[in-house]
């Protein structure tokens, strides 16, 4: 009931740079600031003179997490999955799943965003480096 | 001419066989009418919310339908757990504005029994973005399960310290004979209750209730009339920044901030001057960042609190004295108004065992998506 994500005019630009394996994002063209989920409108300046950009590695750091233990029902990932919440380094939040799922995945990780096949539809992971040394400790 | 609430009924709570929604707020309405002391041909306003079980595109107009009431002004507002609130926020700008002379505020739903034919999987996704969160999974308790994350790696706080908190409404609701849960619980009861999703479990999450409440929100001139003391209207504010977690602007700091500043800034009151709160709970962060974005606790300093024993009758700040949506129980809108309910009874001096000694100012939040739209209201006995 949840995959593929759905689509609109609006969101195209995103969905079409996945298929290619890149990430597209908005750029304002009046204040230059960057923001995820694509909107009409610049949340920050609300100038609609919108820009998209597109970045073949966009690279962030866990800010939040949870390992969702009763999932939605119908979801293809069995619990317990975890759902981040990805600062991206060009600006901007993303929500996503883990690759691999691992469990012990924490605030501050780095990686970047990927692209991966669920139930026919191409979606956004969150890769983690292996060899990187966390922003922040891990509890 | 200020508005006063002069009558306020809820209904039983939990699993009500065979109840609907209709019959459960048409229970509330007459309940809040009769206990104002009105006719109900008196009720010129009527304001009702939202039901997920029982969806109604114009619950307002179904529910004059279905009661017979003929107010000159109703509408339906739907937003979310802050719903009840700002119910309370707009009948009192109708009063003031002179429209109507006693405005009803209903709300209720038959969250539990609902869940067993199609509520389940719609409460479960409801704080979801379709394109951008849902797809990764994302549950209600989920999203909050996002801020308790942070909140406890920014502030250094650990789970036992948020468990005092069901604790401690756990405690109040077992005084509160109309209340869903009210068997006591102990923080390792909360500790070791199933994980939800991770830090929250299960005691951290608020239960479905099948249940309805009402208030009778009135012309102050109309105070004499009625059969209880006046509980005045004395300031409301609203905030707003977002409605899925992941545009939030912050996960630390949210729009309670200007809502209470303005609710009390209306009223002319401090935190300091409030003899209780009654705070949306729908799972322990909230209720801790509630009370810390509002300016009544430090920041992290909600959990430790509730350790203390502040927040529980007799301590500094008694807090959901009823025992919350955690505990008194979540009838969809109607949870945010067994706050103001429990406000109601509480600044009449009505709450027997679990009445706040002397209380005759109190602050009520409604909260609602993701912790993103905020109203505050300030209330004070006549």
């Amino acid at each position: 009931m949840t995959t593929p994500a759905i689509r609109d005019a609006l969101s195209r630009p995103f969905w079409d740079a996945a298929e290619r394996g890149e990430f597209a994002y908005q750029r304002c063209r009046h204040c230059g600031k960057a923001q995820f989920f694509p909107r009409a409108a610049c949340t920050h300046c609300q100038s609609r003179d919108l820009d998209w950009q597109v970045s073949t590695e966009a690279r962030g750091s866990v800010y939040a997490l949870t390992h969702v233990a009763v999932g939605l029902p119908g979801f293809a990932i069995d619990p317990p999955y975890a759902v981040v919440l990805v600062d991206l380094d060009e600006g901007g939040r993303i929500m996503t799943n883990v690759e691999d799922n691992p469990s012990d995945i924490a605030i501050g990780d780095i990686g970047r965003i990927t692209f991966t096949l669920r139930d026919g539809g191409l979606l956004p992971i969150f890769r983690r480096d292996p060899l990187a040394t966390p922003l922040t400790s891990p509890e | 001419m200020r508005a006063i609430i002069g009558g306020a009924a809820g209904t039983s709570m939990g699993y009500l066989k065979d109840s609907s929604t209709m019959s459960l707020q048409c229970d509330a309405l007459f309940g809040a009418i009769e206990d104002a002391g009105l006719d109900p041909a008196e009720v010129d306003g009527l304001l009702a919310a939202y039901s997920i079980v029982e969806p109604q595109i114009m619950m307002a107009d179904a529910l004059i339908e279905y009661s017979g009431l003929r107010p000159s002004v109703a509408m339906t507002i739907v937003n979310g757990g802050v719903t009840a609130a700002m119910m309370v926020m707009q009948a009192a700008m109708l009063i003031e504005q002179g429209y109507c002379r006693h405005v009803a505020v209903v709300a209720g739903d038959n969250r539990l029994s609902g869940l067993q034919r199609n509520a389940g999987a719609t409460i479960a996704s409801l704080g979801a973005q379709k394109q951008w969160e849902l797809p990764h999974g994302l549950t209600v308790p989920a999203a909050y399960a996002l801020i308790a994350n942070r909140y406890m790696h920014e502030y250094g706080v650990d789970e036992s310290q948020l468990a005092a908190i069901p604790v401690t409404q756990r405690r109040h609701a077992s005084l509160h004979p109309r209340a869903h849960k009210r068997t006591p619980i102990s923080i390792e009861d909360v500790l070791q209750s199933r994980m939800i999703a991770t830090p929250l479990r299960l005691l951290d999450c608020c239960p479905n209730s099948d249940g309805a409440g009402a208030l009778i929100i009135s012309s102050a001139d109309t105070a004499r009339d009625m059969r209880h003391p006046a509980i005045e209207i004395l300031g409301a504010g609203q905030g707003h920044s977002h409605e899925f977690v992941s545009a939030a602007p912050s996960l630390l700091d949210f729009a309670c901030k200007q809502s209470s500043a303005t609710a009390f800034e209306r009223s002319g009151l401090a935190p300091k001057d409030m003899d209780f709160a009654q705070i949306y709970d729908s799972f322990t962060i909230t209720l801790a960042v509630g009370l810390e974005s509002c300016g009544i606790y430090q920041r992290g300093e909600a959990g430790p609190a509730a350790a203390r024993g502040e927040l529980g009758l007799g301590g500094r700040f008694p807090c959901n004295t009823h025992g919350g949506l955690l505990s008194y129980g979540h009838s969809g809108a109607a949870g945010g108004l067994f706050h103001f309910i429990e406000a109601v009874e509480q600044l009449r001096g009505d709450c027997g065992e679990r009445q706040v000694e002397g209380a005759s100012l109190g602050f009520v939040h409604g909260d609602g998506g993701i912790l993103g739209a905020h109203c505050s209201v300030i209330l004070g006995r006549a």
